[in-house]
């Protein structure tokens, strides 16, 4: 998660108004998800991978990786759907006879299994292409225009700033632990695990407290209020997501045509 | 100063567990001043700050903000935060947002102010505060320092008066500290802004800040420019806090080491100047009492036996009518430079008091290096009465600086000793006399070592000095030397030890006797300390080879032939020569030479060289026997580059074959 933000301020696209990213990614999951077809499936993932990867310059190895995150957990997910039983053999493609019925694989299941697949990744490499390229700032700002109310975002904000703080506090704290065989066994482990977590509850209401209070000392008065960071407010910039949705619809249809209905 | 921005009455702080956290506090912060408020941990120095900004609201006493009460209303609070901005500690809860950019212009938007004067002003923010490439960055992703920078341009955005930051400079690398510092004076002197600091970090504070105030548990204990203030020293180490660094060195060096600095010094530049004033002051100043460099090797003072005396005379005398025995004295010298010493074996009888001091003589020791000199003090009706106890010697003969039959004990020191009982009187309002006896148990047995005897100065030492320090040469350094490698021959057990001045000597051996010449020590011209040190090691024989020039002043008792101590050569040659019967134009002549080949040349011509040659010989062996108190074998010889061997004792031949290895 540390290295998704830190590629997300380094990448090129950063600069980018966020509200054109995110129209982006949610126009193109929404075609993703609407189109229900593996070949627009796989042709979102080729164009958000091409978009992350190319226009964004986040190291293709990585994006690699970050898919294959949410592959594993697809695939034991698409076997159960790949796979069912039937009493008739007939149906599948190969079976096996299993406690008076059959288990197998048939010739639509693997069809289905494998388009919920590539939809499943290509909805994913949407959002990748978004939060790799969007620092969680902009995000916010952009949500915050889209109408998400205040307190969402204030609340977002806040938790994403201390993550990092927490994060930090935690990390040495259990590095202090360590230091001192603090998880040499298991029974030490949970000792250490249960100190660490009310010490860092108190930590964090104590940093509340001063946080508050330093708030406070900059005239806050209930509501976070900070100057937006300005991007280039292009229009033509959304050209691009629209054309290549229009594009992927196109093809979507096309290919309905081509099978006849939803298939 | 009227120009107080803010002024605190008789500020009261209690928490809701009853802690009193500011007990009475009254503060006066001057414009466009750097005000520092120093106090250890808990001392109510951020309890303070929050009063100041109107976070806390006081339980009593009053906050004036520019003449005006603060009120505590919702306007008047805004007012004043907008005035008023706090730095905290810790940045990482001051910053709110992931965002730098964010963070900066949380405070100008809650000041009301449109947009672009927002922008203009977070971008100002971030270029005094050497921010702006930061400004794309996260916050979590920034270091402590960059964080620090950050937390500035937050409440510099909002273009305040008075900027208040707690413990600045905490976990901060010795680096960012001054670089924070530097920037936040900058700011004050550009900006014109009040600053308010907590610090623990006592050093930065005479380099940065105008003013201080030190607070223990809530109240001020004291205020002040920092000088002011570090100059109660006391009171800040009873309130567990130190001086700068260089204050401290400075405070050793005076109290420890008798530097004389006229004022105290809290900076470097401080120190340097207060250095400068006691070395350039004027020549007798020109170098400090403890020290003097001598070839590049600081040596250290010591101070004679007189100074002892005197000493030890003040304190009994001190403790004689403050009934109390002291730990020090401080004795003023001759030249009015103050010495501290530790006053040992404190006895304070009915109607005497007795004390003794440890004779220091720097890095010049001597015989009385490191013995005990006792004074003790009756009360007498008038007058001061000095005499010498046991140890101190007795004057027998006429011509010396004391009468006989009194204390050998010099004018100098008399002086010393008087001035120092005259100071005592002076400091108590005593009217009556003091009799003092200066004692040395060690005296007797040390005078031994000394030529006191020959001097007609018996049963002790001298108490001498007159200036009352002992200047060290650098020659006890080659002394050290010399003695270092007769040790050397010592145990490399060598019965016979070959000694010669210079190198004229060694060469002399080599071409002569074809010796190897590693084998003798070079003495230099510490003829005499040689003698000495031989003497002590228990070498059993010894063989002096020496150019006549050097050996021939051992005719006249000089055992330190360094020209600077004596030329007696043309003296020795002329009374050896009268001795021998050379005419009053011969004696003339001699007189007259410059050089010992010339008198050699006289001698000759007279006649006469053979006899003066052996009759100082004589007078060499007599001296040198009698430096040695004949507990050794001593030969020597000497020669002249032109004439080879003029004249060497009658075992000398045997001591060079021994030397040789070649057995008699």
């Amino acid at each position: 998660m540390i290295s998704i933000d830190q590629y997300a301020y380094l990448s090129k696209l950063k600069s980018q108004d966020p509200m054109v990213k995110l129209v982006f990614c949610l126009m193109t999951l929404g075609v993703c998800l609407w189109a229900d077809s593996m070949i627009v499936a796989v042709l979102i993932l080729m164009v958000m991978g091409w978009y992350t990867v190319c226009k964004g310059g986040i190291p293709f190895s990585l994006w690699t990786r970050l898919m294959m995150i949410p592959s594993s957990f697809l695939m034991i997910g698409v076997v159960t759907i790949g796979i069912y039983a039937s009493a008739d053999p007939n149906v599948f493609m190969i079976s096996i006879p299993a406690a008076g019925t059959y288990i197998g694989v048939s010739q639509n299941g693997l069809q289905s299994a494998a388009r919920i697949f590539m939809k499943a990744l290509g909805a994913v490499s949407c959002l990748y292409y978004l939060s790799l390229n969007t620092p969680m700032v902009d995000l916010l700002q952009a949500l915050g225009k889209l109408g998400v109310p205040k307190l969402f975002t204030e609340l977002m904000g806040l938790i994403y700033r201390f993550i990092f703080v927490f994060l930090e506090t935690a990390d040495r704290m259990v590095t202090a632990q360590k230091s001192r065989l603090g998880y040499e066994s298991p029974r030490s482990g949970y000792r250490s695990l249960a100190a660490l977590a009310a010490t860092l509850f108190i930590r964090a209401y104590q940093r509340a407290d001063e946080l508050y209070t330093a708030m406070e000392a900059r005239g806050y008065e209930g509501e976070i209020k900070v100057l937006d960071t300005s991007f280039n407010r292009d229009r033509w910039a959304y050209l691009t997501p629209v054309a290549v949705n229009l594009a992927l619809a196109a093809i979507a249809l096309f290919l309905r045509r081509i099978h006849g209905g939803w298939s | 100063m009227s120009d107080n921005i803010i002024e605190v009455k008789d500020l009261q702080y209690q928490y809701e567990d009853g802690t009193r956290a500011l007990d009475g506090v009254n503060l006066r912060i001057s414009k466009g001043k750097t005000t520092a408020v120093l106090g250890h941990n808990g001392a109510g120095k951020s309890t303070l700050f929050l009063n100041l900004n109107g976070i806390l609201k006081p339980s009593g006493g009053e906050v004036f903000y520019k003449k005006s009460l603060l009120d505590y209303s919702r306007k008047c609070l805004k007012e004043l935060r907008k005035s008023v901005g706090i730095v905290f500690q810790d940045p990482d809860s001051q910053l709110f947002s992931a965002s730098v950019f964010q963070d900066i212009s949380f405070g100008p938007i809650n000041l009301g102010l449109p947009e672009p004067v927002v922008r203009q002003r977070v971008e100002y923010a971030m270029e005094r505060t050497g921010i702006l490439h930061l400004k794309d960055k996260a916050a979590h992703s920034l270091s402590y320092g960059q964080k620090k920078r950050v937390a500035i341009a937050g409440v510099l955005a909002m273009e305040p008066e008075i900027i208040i930051l707690d413990e600045p400079t905490a976990g901060l690398d010795p680096n960012g500290v001054s670089e924070i510092m530097k920037l936040v004076r900058e700011l004050q002197k550009e900006l014109g802004l009040t600053v308010i600091l907590s610090t623990h970090d006592i050093d930065m504070v005479p380099l940065y800040c105008d003013y201080a105030y030190l607070m223990d548990q809530g109240k001020v204990m004291l205020e002040g420019t920092p000088k002011e203030v570090f100059d109660h020293t006391a009171l800040l180490r009873k309130l567990n806090l130190r001086l700068p660094r260089i204050g401290h060195l400075m405070e050793i060096l005076k109290k420890e080491d008798g530097f004389d600095f006229q004022d105290t010094a809290y900076t470097i530049s401080e120190a340097r100047k207060a250095l400068d004033r006691l070395i350039n002051a004027d020549p007798f100043e020109r170098k400090p009492v403890d020290f003097t460099v001598k070839s590049g090797k600081a040596l250290r003072y010591g101070y004679t036996t007189g100074s002892c005396a005197a000493a030890a005379a003040k304190a009994a005398a001190i403790m004689l009518i403050e009934k109390h025995a002291i730990k020090d004295v401080v004795l003023t010298l001759p030249n009015g430079k103050k010495l501290s010493l530790p006053v040992e074996d404190a006895e304070l009888l009915e109607d005497e008091a007795r004390c003794g001091m440890v004779k220091d003589a720097g890095d010049d020791p001597d015989v009385t290096h490191g013995i005990k000199i006792y004074a003790s003090v009756r009360r007498t009706e008038a007058g001061i009465g000095i005499d010498g106890g046991a140890g101190v010697g007795r004057v027998t003969a006429a011509g010396l600086a004391c009468g006989i039959g009194e204390a050998a004990i010099n004018p100098g020191p008399r002086r010393m000793i008087r001035q120092a009982l005259d100071e005592v009187k002076r400091d108590h309002g005593y009217e009556g006399g003091f009799a003092v006896e200066i004692s040395v148990p060690q005296g007797a047995e040390i005078a031994k070592r000394t030529f006191n005897e020959r001097l007609g100065i018996v049963g002790g030492i001298s108490i001498l000095g007159t200036t009352g320090i002992v200047e060290p040469m650098s020659e006890s350094s080659i002394i050290e030397t010399i003695k270092l490698e007769l040790s050397v021959r010592k145990a490399k057990g060598h019965k016979v030890l070959l000694v010669a001045p210079g190198n004229y000597g060694l060469d002399f051996l080599k071409s002569e006797f074809g010796f190897d010449i590693d084998r003798a020590v070079k003495c230099s011209n510490y003829i005499g300390e040689t003698l000495d040190h031989a003497l002590y090691l228990g070498f059993e024989r010894l063989l002096l080879v020496g150019h006549i020039g050097k050996l021939v002043k051992l005719g006249a008792g000089v055992m330190n032939t360094h020209s600077k101590i004596a030329d007696c050569r043309n003296e020795v040659f002329a009374a050896h020569g009268a001795l021998a019967g050379a005419g009053r134009g011969t004696v003339q002549q001699i007189m007259a030479a410059k050089t010992t080949q010339e008198i050699h040349g006289i001698l000759a011509e007279q006649r006469l060289a053979g006899d003066v040659y052996q009759s100082i010989m004589e007078k060499v062996r007599f001296n040198i026997n009698y430096r040695i108190m004949n507990k050794m074998e001593v030969g020597f010889l000497s020669f002249s580059n032109e004439h080879g061997v003029l004249f060497q004792t009658e075992n000398a031949a045997l001591l060079i074959n021994e030397l040789r290895g070649i057995q008699p």
